[in-house]
């Protein structure tokens, strides 16, 4: 520690007032004391108040969830046992052919997508258009029709 | 329980108010309001903490929490200085008015300071902690509190050398 350090404790140490500890300093303390409880407290009610909501909460959505997610479970077994079918992949539960509808061809509802686009390209039902004419050049080589005159149909 | 509780915190307060509120006030650069806000926070801690602390070490932990509300602080306090055309005459004799003046100045000095730099530099000179202790109390490495305190007296040591230099 050089000259100038203990210059500066010195100087610290020195400076030091003599201040008694008053009534209005002990009011003051007890006042913060007081309001930092309350707040305290506060902060504990809220808390717990949130964490029974929270619980109360929690509680109501469980039973639903798990009521709605009763086919997410294990799913029942086939009615007959695992021992006496011996290919279990060749028997399908019911439920299973309403998910994964067999591409036939055959359906008659229509509202399952087909995999495959069918040979008759006239069903309504059929998202796509495809052009009736071959080639888009015939429509720049051919005169333009006067306002009097119908335009040629194209040919398919 | 309650009341020997209220009873020793009480006495502790009593006996280590002027000196709790010396440290505040340099912590604080000299700000005496400031000071006294920040010991009356640093009291409401230590009741709520006294179970804990009240047979161990009460005033380290005040001055644990002093010191880190200090550093945390970026409040500066305006000394209302104003520019004179005269310097007043230094005190030829150490009375009561070279205490004041001297108090004054050192706490001018420390006011200029960055708070980290402050609170490490009371802690080491004032509170007489080694390094390890400063940074303990501030809550950063060894080397960062050594760092801030040689910082903040080198800084002490250019304000009081351009502070000696005559004014032409």
């Amino acid at each position: 520690m050089d000259l100038f350090e203990q210059e500066l404790t010195r100087m610290m140490r020195d400076s030091e007032e003599v201040t008694p500890y008053e009534d209005r300093h002990r009011l003051r303390l007890q006042a913060g004391v007081r309001a930092r409880r309350v707040t305290r407290a506060v902060w504990t009610v809220t808390g717990s108040l949130l964490a029974v909501a929270g619980l109360g909460v929690g509680l109501m959505v469980l039973p639903n969830a798990l009521a709605r997610g009763g086919p997410t479970g294990p799913r029942p077994g086939p009615v007959t046992s695992a021992e006496s079918v011996p290919t279990p992949t060749t028997v399908r539960p019911a439920s299973t052919a309403r998910e994964m509808p067999v591409p036939t061809g055959t359906s008659a509802t229509g509202s399952a997508p087909m995999p495959y686009r069918q040979s008759s390209s006239q069903s309504d039902s059929d998202p796509v258009h495809l052009p009736t004419w071959t080639s888009t050049t015939r429509w720049s080589l051919a005169p333009r029709p006067g306002p009097g005159v119908p335009a040629p149909l194209p040919t398919s | 329980m309650g009341q020997l509780r209220t009873d020793e915190f009480d006495r502790f307060v009593t006996a280590r108010w002027s000196a709790l509120l010396h440290l505040a006030r340099l912590l604080t650069g000299g700000d005496r309001h400031r000071a006294e806000d920040l010991l009356q926070e640093s009291l409401v801690k230590l009741w709520f903490a006294w179970p804990k602390v009240g047979e161990q070490a009460p005033e380290a932990y005040v001055r644990t929490v002093l010191a880190r509300a200090a550093a945390r602080s970026s409040r500066r306090r305006w000394w209302g200085e104003h520019p004179v055309d005269q310097l007043p005459d230094p005190p030829q004799t150490r009375d009561e008015n070279a205490a004041v003046d001297e108090r004054t100045r050192l706490e001018a000095m420390l006011s200029s300071l960055p708070a980290r730099q402050r609170a490490a530099v009371v802690l080491r000179y004032y509170q007489d902690l080694p390094e390890r202790h400063v940074a303990e109390v501030l809550g950063c490495p060894v080397g960062t509190a050594r760092s801030l305190t040689a910082r903040g007296v080198a800084r002490l040591r250019l304000l009081l050398a351009a502070e000696a230099e005559p004014v032409e």
